[in-house]
């Protein structure tokens, strides 16, 4: 016992065991053919256009959820700082979904969610508006933090393939970074304050 | 909470999962 209140002090021992308890699913995430396709330039183009339609439709309510977690925030920084995520995020995902987009000639208006979409964004909505701050950024966080693993891991291996690169080119830069550890550390010291609570 | 962080997870590799084979709705079922 003692020696696990000792680790819950060190926030990297936190951080690690956060991370490790989705190790599972991280591992599959990393060798799934979609992202392997990206690397080695197998994966079918319409499969891609698809994952982008999805990713428009997904990424306006995903947006609605940090809004709530700006809302539900404790104070003005986080407040702010889930504000500017917002912001930043419908900016960079604008400009390069309006850039697929227009290029493949698809109306976003045209577009229906997959089921997968639909269900993750209601999961995510659900929470949003129902749960608790803690509950909403612990179910936003995955989001952030995949898209920057699987950036950087994307970026060292590249792509063959044009629409590939620009694509991953996105999710690699310090910026989106520094916004995701941001995230990880608020999740992470929350996490921490309710296991004491509960003792 | 932390359950909410796996499930998130968990929908992040169904996402690639279902764009790879473009799962859509099945609109024609038979009753």
């Amino acid at each position: 016992m003692h020696s696990r209140s000792a680790k819950d002090e060190n926030p990297i021992h936190r951080k690690e065991r956060l991370w490790a308890s989705v190790q599972d699913v991280v591992r599959a995430i990393e060798t799934h053919p979609f992202i392997t396709g990206l690397v080695d330039g197998s994966l079918p183009m319409d499969s891609f256009k698809f994952y982008i339609v999805q990713d428009s439709l997904y990424l306006r309510e995903f947006a609605r959820a940090v809004l709530m977690a700006s809302v539900k925030s404790r104070n003005a920084v986080e407040r702010d700082t889930f504000l500017k995520h917002v912001l930043d995020a419908s900016k960079v995902e604008e400009a390069l979904h309006a850039f697929f987009l227009r290029r493949w000639g698809i109306r976003l208006e045209d577009q229906e969610m997959s089921p997968v979409n639909r269900a993750y964004t209601s999961f995510l909505l659900a929470i949003a508006y129902s749960g608790s701050y803690p509950e909403v950024i612990a179910s936003i966080l995955p989001c952030y933090w995949v898209y920057m693993h699987v950036g950087k891991l994307l970026i060292r291996k590249g792509s063959p393939v044009e629409e590939y690169s620009k694509w991953i080119s996105t999710y690699g830069g310090e910026e989106y970074e520094r916004g995701v550890k941001w995230l990880i550390q608020l999740v992470d010291e929350l996490w921490c304050l309710r296991r004491r609570r509960e003792g | 909470m932390m359950d909410h962080f796996r499930l998130a997870t968990i929908y992040e590799y169904l996402f690639w999962d279902s764009a790879l084979r473009r799962e859509t709705f099945p609109f024609k079922v038979n009753i």
